[in-house]
């Protein structure tokens, strides 16, 4: 429990940090005039690969749980919460 | 600045509310063709290689992909000529998306060092689930409170208090009511913005826990795993965000510059 406080901590100072929680530079990603909110999450996501690629070739035991595939709740899913991230920006 | 607290408090209703409607649609949504069977699917067998290489190449083609992004990136004008007071506070100003984005996979990985997995929402439902159980109301699509749904519930915890020790140093706490850049393109002020931010959290949560995942557990953490699923979703939702952000300005492509340099938009103000 500690360890999710803490984590979520980290992660909230990082993305406030960061700049990710300004509606105009969600709104600049989406609208695609400022490309700071979309280089952010792609080095997370590079950076999360390359991290779990490294793991997993040297056995450090650092493994992702995988989501498993939902069929068309995928789509259904992701055009309500595209609506409501281009509505809100966040 | 107390007007900033109650949007955020609309927003996170917003929220809870769209947790609670998805908790009551859940069990319906196989049989109403919505939902299939959750089943295993990543990149891994359909490539027929192992995961390790995949991952790194997937992690080393993004990493070229930024720097490309870098080059035209035409929000780099706009930092330049909002530079001032405004973006650099007391305590230090925005962080470069290099470094917060650097962190933030070292935060991913150190989710699952710990055996479990960043994702908001996700997070937002069990802590839903842990204050509806304290209360006699056991949720239908968080049937199990363990010591995973606990670990969710308090990153979900942590995440407010960590972004406002992160406002607190960099100068930014208690920012406008209504960012200028809503004030300008829409009418109605905090009540249209309010209604913006209760609905946005409420399509949020719902459509999150309806395709598996947020902007964080099926995109930032979710690529990485080479779940097809998160593909799937990820992809969805940028181009319906896109989307809906483009008829929302359209033919007025011009405002986010506009409001970003002339009001010299910044951490502390936006």
């Amino acid at each position: 429990m500690t360890g999710g406080l803490l984590t979520g901590a980290i992660f909230g100072f990082v993305l406030h940090r960061g700049g990710l929680t300004r509606y105009s530079r969600i709104m600049g990603t989406m609208l695609l005039k400022d490309f700071k909110a979309m280089k952010f999450m792609f080095t997370a996501l590079a950076v999360a690969a390359l991290g779990y690629g490294m793991a997993d070739l040297f056995d450090l035991g650092v493994a992702p749980r995988v989501n498993p595939y939902l069929g068309w709740a995928h789509v259904a899913g992701g055009v309500i919460f595209g609506v409501g991230m281009g509505l809100a920006g966040f | 600045m107390a007007a900033g607290k109650w949007l955020t408090g609309l927003g996170l209703a917003g929220v809870f509310l769209g947790v609670l409607a998805y908790d009551a649609v859940s069990p319906r949504l196989v049989e109403m063709g919505v939902r299939s069977f959750p089943q295993s699917m990543t990149l891994i067998p359909m490539l027929n290689i192992t995961y390790a290489p995949l991952a790194i190449t997937l992690g080393v083609g993004i990493l070229v992909m930024v720097y490309f992004l870098d080059q035209v990136d035409p929000g780099r004008k706009l930092d330049a000529a909002a530079h001032d007071d405004a973006s650099r506070p007391a305590g230090g100003g925005e962080w470069g998306w290099a470094l917060a984005g650097f962190l933030a996979g070292l935060t991913i990985l150190g989710a699952s060092a710990q055996g479990q997995y960043l994702g908001i929402i996700g997070g937002f439902a069990a802590l839903t689930a842990h204050i509806a159980n304290a209360i006699g109301y056991s949720m239908q699509s968080v049937p199990m409170l363990d010591d995973n749904t606990m670990w969710r519930a308090a990153m979900v915890g942590g995440l407010f208090p960590g972004a406002a020790l992160s406002a607190l140093l960099s100068g930014s706490f208690g920012r406008p009511a209504v960012t200028p850049l809503w004030d300008r393109a829409f009418p109605g002020g905090a009540r249209s913005r309010a209604a913006a931010v209760f609905t946005g959290g409420f399509l949020i949560s719902f459509g999150a826990l309806l395709g598996g995942g947020c902007t964080t557990g099926a995109f930032m953490a979710g690529f990485p795993t080479l779940s097809v699923g998160n593909f799937v979703m990820g992809m969805t939702f940028f181009g319906v965000g896109m989307m809906t952000s483009f008829l929302l300005y359209w033919g007025r492509w011009r405002l986010l510059a506009e409001t970003r340099t002339g009001k010299r938009l910044g951490l502390a103000n936006d």
